[in-house]
């Protein structure tokens, strides 16, 4: 039974840091590999504030805002001269990024690792199983996000826009629609899905200036098997979920990742559209 | 200005490789020790990132994963040299001087080996430009937590260590790097320069075409991905033997990007570039990074974000450039690099009078997704002859060529194609068919644009046979009539104009150049007077005329009815996806089927023109 709430926590794990890749792919056709590193500012904001005697969410909320202002601020600087220019252009520039961002946190903040306390303490018992409560908080909230973005996507005029762009953005410039608007808007979006990832995902594990980056090519992988749907970014989600968990459970984490990997490889040779359900 | 770039080119080459050579001179006077073993070290590097230039600098494949084949070097040199405990404790380590030659045979081969699996894997047909790069970053990222997964033979987390070959000493050290750099840079220079790196650049610029002509692009990339590991591997396998040590992060994402910076600042596409950098940068690094080790990482960010969003040409050509021209003048005059000579006449028996088919095409059905465009077509094309084939847009003229030069096509019904023996048409690969004799002309012009015309009439004529990897063709042997397009099109006094500077007009006729210089059997010509004006479009005919006249069969796609009716031997109308009516021009002008049919839109036909 503890593998199957594994599991869910790890889905929920790959959803909460892909989800910010997967808008920046979508609708930009850009890779960010300083995703990662985005999530590193805001963890290192997150603890900067709590040092500071800032209670935990206050933190977490100025974390977030620190990435989103560093996100506008990248896009500004270097993101927007890439528009149209080569694929691996644009992974060298947001990889030089992430060196940038790691390195100036390792200068100020030291590369030992260090912790935040979860705002959330103690466990519940269910089905023989206890449970962390800040683990089901996470769970609970990328739920809650995917519905709002999925429900956003359908119903709303924004969501409208952000399929034209997404599908065809020669024509959604062509009828009137500020398309490099809705790409800068995105790129810091994008950002600060990666401030809401950090600052959720600090307390779970030790904080140094590497954070997060082992989970760099496994969402990156899931975000191309996601087709461009979100659908297919939970199907993805789901599938290295599963693989981490069960890999984790008879083998061992570093074997599960570089499982992970390698099952994404795989998959998008033999499905290099994505994980989608045909439409006919 | 291409030509002048071409001579201004070699003159850069040379002042580049005397920089190189003094460099590999002068260090070792220098005496100190650390100095020369820096030195050394740089120059294991140097060939590290040449062997990535060709293959992302020269076949523009963005390999993010490089670090991987210098690792493998490196660690079958270290695994050979040394004998570890089950945990990965260093037991007893360094051998004679055989093992380490033989460990440095295993680690290219086995580079070379694991690159041509991947590469065979990844470079599939229809897998995008971008998987290439996410696999090598998902092997880096997943060979260096890997590593520390497997200590009986790598050590594991403290990886494998003290094993440098003794035999040497610095100052040896240093010459038997330095002479490994200057060969491996020398076989790339002449590999580059040859009639093979010719084709590598044509890839980097526009696969699809390099197909047309062709070429099998797979095979040449994963020739090309194994090649740089193998060299890659064997400057790991150099570090190695003269280090002594070998983990986990040369393995990494890290290093790979690194490897990228040194290309990126030496200058992507130039040998001489990356290796003049990396070893700039290695000297100038290593001090840097032993007294601001954070810093120097930043510094390797920065270098990146500031090469790739502002510098693209990366640092050294720039200044190189400027050097170069101090030295000339800016008035320097380049010498004619190629030009076409008269080869023999395209091998095609003269035409025969019982006029057989050539191509033979029954209920040909062909839909792009739901939209059906081919609904049926019977025809059968004749050798020898000049078949138009005219109808309104939307008819499926165009879809049909596509769907004959590309047997992969998911098409329904019976094609084959009778020059010899009778080929069926399903499931042959554009290059496959190319290569038999079937070439194209694509409606819209597909250039290499990098390339000049001559080189890529240089390319045309090998026709699918992997060109000499060190000569360098100055005189094209091309058939007769190759000159005459030449003439007619006025390319024959801009062959050292690149393709990018080229009019609508001209390349047009550089297009059916191309398509005749592979001495065809049989050519598809996608609306070749497209853009030109009356009297280039009388030119063209004439040469139509002339191709068919020396037994090529020739399809032609043509809106101009006028100058359908001059030169057709048949004329095939092509309506909704079906074939309408064939026969002779003056009877299709007389039919009442296709009037009827087709009144108002042939009306309008003539208008345009």
């Amino acid at each position: 039974m503890g593998v199957v709430f594994d599991a869910i926590f790890s889905v929920s794990v790959f959803l909460l840091v892909s989800i910010g890749l997967f808008v920046i792919l979508g609708l930009m056709n850009i890779v960010n590999l300083a995703h990662t590193a985005f999530m590193a500012v805001a963890v290192y904001a997150e603890l900067y504030f709590t040092g500071h005697g800032w209670n935990f969410w206050l933190s977490a909320a100025a974390g977030v805002a620190v990435t989103t202002l560093l996100g506008a601020i990248v896009e500004f600087a270097i993101v927007r001269r890439l528009y149209g220019r080569h694929i691996d252009d644009t992974i060298l520039a947001t990889w030089g990024v992430s060196l940038i961002l790691v390195q100036v946190l390792a200068i100020a903040f030291g590369s030992t690792t260090t912790s935040v306390a979860p705002p959330l303490s103690g466990s519940v018992k269910f089905l023989g199983e206890l449970l962390s409560i800040y683990r089901i908080f996470i769970v609970a909230t990328v739920a809650t996000v995917v519905a709002a973005m999925a429900a956003v996507i359908r119903f709303s005029k924004a969501g409208l826009i952000v399929r034209m762009v997404m599908t065809n953005e020669p024509l959604a410039r062509g009828v009137g629609i500020n398309t490099g608007m809705v790409q800068r808007l995105t790129f810091v979006a994008g950002a600060a899905f990666a401030g809401l990832a950090g600052t959720l995902l600090g307390p779970t594990q030790g904080i140094s200036p590497s954070f997060a980056s082992s989970l760099l090519a496994s969402t990156f992988l899931i975000v191309l098997m996601s087709g461009r749907r979100l659908s297919g970014l939970l199907f993805a989600c789901v599938a290295a979920g599963l693989a981490q968990t069960l890999f984790s459970a008879y083998g061992n984490p570093v074997i599960a990742n570089v499982m992970v990997i390698c099952t994404a490889v795989v998959v998008l040779r033999l499905k290099p559209e994505g994980l989608i359900w045909p439409r006919h | 200005m291409a030509a002048a770039l071409a001579s201004r080119r070699t003159v850069l080459a040379c002042l580049s490789a005397a920089a190189l050579v003094g460099a590999a001179m002068t260090g070792a006077l220098i005496g100190d020790a650390y100095v020369t073993m820096l030195l050394a070290q740089s120059f294991t590097y140097a060939i590290a990132a040449i062997s990535l230039d060709l293959v992302w600098g020269y076949a523009g494949i963005p390999e993010l994963g490089h670090s991987l084949w210098f690792g493998i070097g490196a660690l079958c040199v270290g695994s050979m040299t040394t004998s570890v405990s089950e945990t990965g404790g260093v037991l007893a380590a360094g051998a004679d001087a055989t093992t380490y030659i033989l460990a440095a045979a295993v680690g290219v081969v086995l580079a070379a080996a694991m690159a041509a699996i991947v590469g065979w894997y990844a470079f599939s047909r229809g897998a995008t430009h971008f998987y290439i790069a996410v696999v090598g970053l998902a092997l880096a990222a997943a060979a260096q937590p890997a590593y520390s997964q497997f200590p009986r033979y790598t050590g594991g987390e403290g990886g494998l260590f003290g094993f440098a070959y003794e035999g040497f000493s610095n100052a040896e050290w240093y010459y038997v790097s330095a002479a490994v750099l200057l060969c491996v840079t020398a076989f790339l220079i002449v590999l580059v320069r040859s009639d093979f790196g010719l084709l590598l650049r044509a890839v980097r610029d526009n696969e699809r075409r390099v197909r047309y002509l062709g070429f099998n692009v797979e095979r040449i990339k994963i020739a090309i991905y194994s090649l740089g590991a193998a060299l890659a591997g064997l400057a790991g396998a150099l570090y190695a033997a003269m280090e002594g040590a070998v983990s986990a992060p040369l393995f990494g994402t890290l290093f790979a990007t690194e490897m990228m910076v040194w290309v990126a600042v030496g200058g992507r596409g130039t040998i001489l570039g990356p290796a003049i950098g990396t070893i700039a940068l290695g000297l100038g690094g290593s001090k840097l990074s032993a007294a601001f080790p954070l810093e120097w990482s930043l510094f390797l960010g920065l270098a990146l974000v500031l090469i790739v969003v502002f510098f693209q040409a990366g640092v050294l050509p720039p200044i190189a450039r400027g050097l170069a021209r101090a030295v000339l003048g800016s008035g320097h005059k380049a010498e004619q690099n190629r030009s076409l000579v008269a080869g023999r006449e395209t091998a095609v028996p003269a035409r025969d009078a019982s006029a057989s088919a050539a191509i033979e095409i029954s209920g040909l059905f062909f839909a792009y997704g739901g939209l059906r465009v081919l609904r049926g077509v019977n025809l059968e094309i004749l050798k020898g002859e000049l078949l138009c084939i005219v109808g309104p847009n939307g008819a499926g003229k165009s879809t049909l060529i596509e769907v004959l030069t590309d047997g992969a096509r998911n098409f329904a019904g019976q094609v084959a194609f009778l020059l010899g023996d009778r080929v069926e048409h399903q499931g042959r690969q554009q290059d496959v068919i190319a290569r038999s004799g079937v070439v194209r002309k694509f409606q819209v012009p597909s250039l290499f644009p990098s390339m000049t015309v001559a080189e890529h009439i240089l390319l045309a004529t090998s026709n699918g046979r992997w060109p000499s990897v060190w000569r360098r063709t100055h005189a094209i042997g091309v058939p007769p009539v190759v000159e005459a397009i030449c003439a007619a099109s006025g390319l024959t006094g801009r062959l050292e104009e690149v393709a990018a500077d080229l009019s609508h007009g001209v390349a047009q006729g550089l297009e059916m150049a191309m398509a005749v210089a592979t001495r065809p059997r049989i050519v598809f010509m996608d609306e070749p007077t497209a853009g030109l004006s009356a009297v280039e479009r009388a030119v063209v005919g004439d040469l139509l005329r002339v191709l068919a006249k020396s037994g090529i069969t020739v399809v032609l796609v043509e809106h101009d009815l006028d100058f359908v009716e001059r030169i057709a031997d048949r004329v095939a109308v092509l309506h909704e996806g079906r074939v309408l009516e064939v026969g002779a021009p003056s009877q299709i002008a007389q039919s009442d089927v296709v009037r009827g049919a087709y009144l108002g839109s042939f009306e309008l036909e003539k208008g345009d023109h």
